[in-house]
C-alpha cells in the first residue's frame, strides 16, 4: 500500500480521537436553536424556518447508535465515527481524484 | 468555523455556492494536470487526515472550542488547489453524515475553510520560505507561519460572513433573521481565541509535521504553483 505509515498514522489518529471531544463546550456560532436562545436571547425566524423539517444525522456529534451510554462505549462509538468518516473522505477524494486524472476509477 | 444552516440566509448561502463553484472546477482542473498519478493516493490520505484532525477540539477561553484543520499543511504538500479538494470532500462528509456544518452552507465552509485559509496559508509560506527547501529550520518555521496566519484569516471571513447576516436581513423593526450577532460581536468572538489556541494550534501543526517529513521524507514536497495550470 501507498504511503503504508500515513495511514498507519491515520489509524493512531482514530483511535485517540475520544481525547478530542473531551473538551467542554462547542465552537462559537455552532449552536443549535437551544444555544442561539441562550447566546441571543432569541432564536430568530428565518433560522428557526430553515431548520424546521430537517432531522438530525444518525451519526451527528460524532456518535454512533448504540455506542453513546457510558464513557467507555462513547469513546468507542467516537473511534468507530472516526475510521467511517475519514475512511468515507478518503475512498471520495481517491474516486475524485481518479476520475479527474483518468476519467474511470480504473 | 463550520457554519450550520439557518445562520446565512438561503440567498448568501446561495451566493457562495456560485462563488465556490468556478473555484471546485479549477480545483479538479489543477487535479487533473497537475497533480501527479502517485500522488492520487496521497491527496486521499490527506483528505482524511483532515477530517480526523477536525476531531481534536481544544478549549479556548469563553467557553468555547476550537480546533486545526490541515489546511494549510495539505496545500504545502499537494498545492492550494488540491488542498481546496481535499478540504471540500472532508467538509461534505462532516456535513452529510455527522451534522457538522450546514449543507446549505457547504458552499460557504468550503470557501471559508477550503479556499481562504489554505490559500492564505500558502502564500504566507510561500514568501516567508525564500530559497529554503525541506528540512531546514526556515522551511518549517514559513509553514508554522503559514498555518497561524491561513486560520486566523479564515476565522476572520467567517465573523465577518456571520455579521453581515443581521444588516442583509432583518425584519422591519430590525431583528435580525438569521445569524443575529453585530460585527462587533463576531469579529472578536471568532478572532480573538484563533489569535490565541487555535491559531497555535495549526502553526504547531503546519511546521511541526512539514519539519518531519522535511527531514525524514523530503521528496514528499513538490514545486507547488498558485496558478492551476
Amino acid at each position: 500500500m501507498k504511503y503504508r505509515k500515513g495511514w498507519i498514522v491515520l489509524l493512531a489518529l482514530a483511535i485517540l480521537t475520544p481525547l478530542g471531544i473531551i473538551a467542554a463546550g462547542g465552537a462559537w456560532g455552532e449552536w443549535d436553536l437551544d444555544g442561539v436562545k441562550e447566546h441571543a436571547g432569541f432564536v430568530p425566524e428565518g433560522m428557526r424556518a430553515s431548520t424546521e423539517g430537517t432531522t438530525e444525522s444518525p451519526l451527528a456529534e460524532y456518535t454512533v447508535p448504540g455506542l453513546d451510554k457510558g464513557f467507555f462505549h462513547q469513546g468507542l462509538g467516537t473511534i468507530v465515527a472516526a475510521i467511517l468518516g475519514a475512511g468515507i473522505t478518503a475512498l471520495i477524494a481517491f474516486a475524485v481524484a481518479r476520475i479527474a486524472k483518468h476519467g474511470g476509477i480504473s | 468555523m463550520h457554519i450550520p444552516d439557518g445562520y446565512l440566509s438561503p440567498q448568501s448561502a446561495g451566493i457562495f455556492y456560485l462563488i465556490s463553484a468556478p473555484l471546485w472546477a479549477l480545483s479538479l482542473r489543477s487535479v487533473r494536470r497537475r497533480l501527479h498519478q502517485r500522488r492520487v493516493a496521497l491527496l486521499s490520505l490527506l483528505s482524511a487526515f483532515s477530517f480526523l484532525v477536525m476531531m481534536f477540539n481544544i478549549p479556548l477561553p469563553g467557553g468555547t472550542t476550537g480546533h486545526a484543520t490541515g489546511g494549510v499543511l495539505i496545500a504545502i504538500l499537494v498545492g492550494p488547489w488540491a488542498a481546496l479538494m481535499a478540504m471540500t470532500l472532508a467538509l461534505g462528509v462532516q456535513a452529510l453524515f455527522f451534522g457538522d456544518g450546514g449543507l446549505l452552507a457547504l458552499g460557504a465552509n468550503a470557501f471559508n475553510i477550503g479556499f481562504v485559509m489554505p490559500f492564505a496559508g500558502y502564500l504566507v509560506f510561500r514568501l516567508l520560505k525564500g530559497a529554503a527547501g525541506p528540512g531546514d529550520r526556515r522551511f518549517a518555521i514559513a509553514g508554522a507561519a503559514g498555518g497561524y496566519v491561513g486560520i486566523n484569516v479564515a476565522a476572520l471571513f467567517v465573523a465577518i460572513e456571520l455579521g453581515l447576516q443581521p444588516i442583509l436581513h432583518h425584519l422591519p423593526d430590525g431583528t435580525p433573521l438569521y445569524a443575529p450577532f453585530a460585527l462587533g460581536v463576531t469579529i472578536p468572538a471568532m478572532v480573538l481565541p484563533h489569535l490565541v489556541i487555535a491559531g497555535a494550534a495549526e502553526a504547531i501543526l503546519t511546521g511541526g509535521v512539514v519539519a518531519f517529513l522535511g527531514t525524514y521524507h523530503p521528496e514528499l514536497f513538490e514545486k507547488g504553483s498558485l496558478t492551476p495550470r
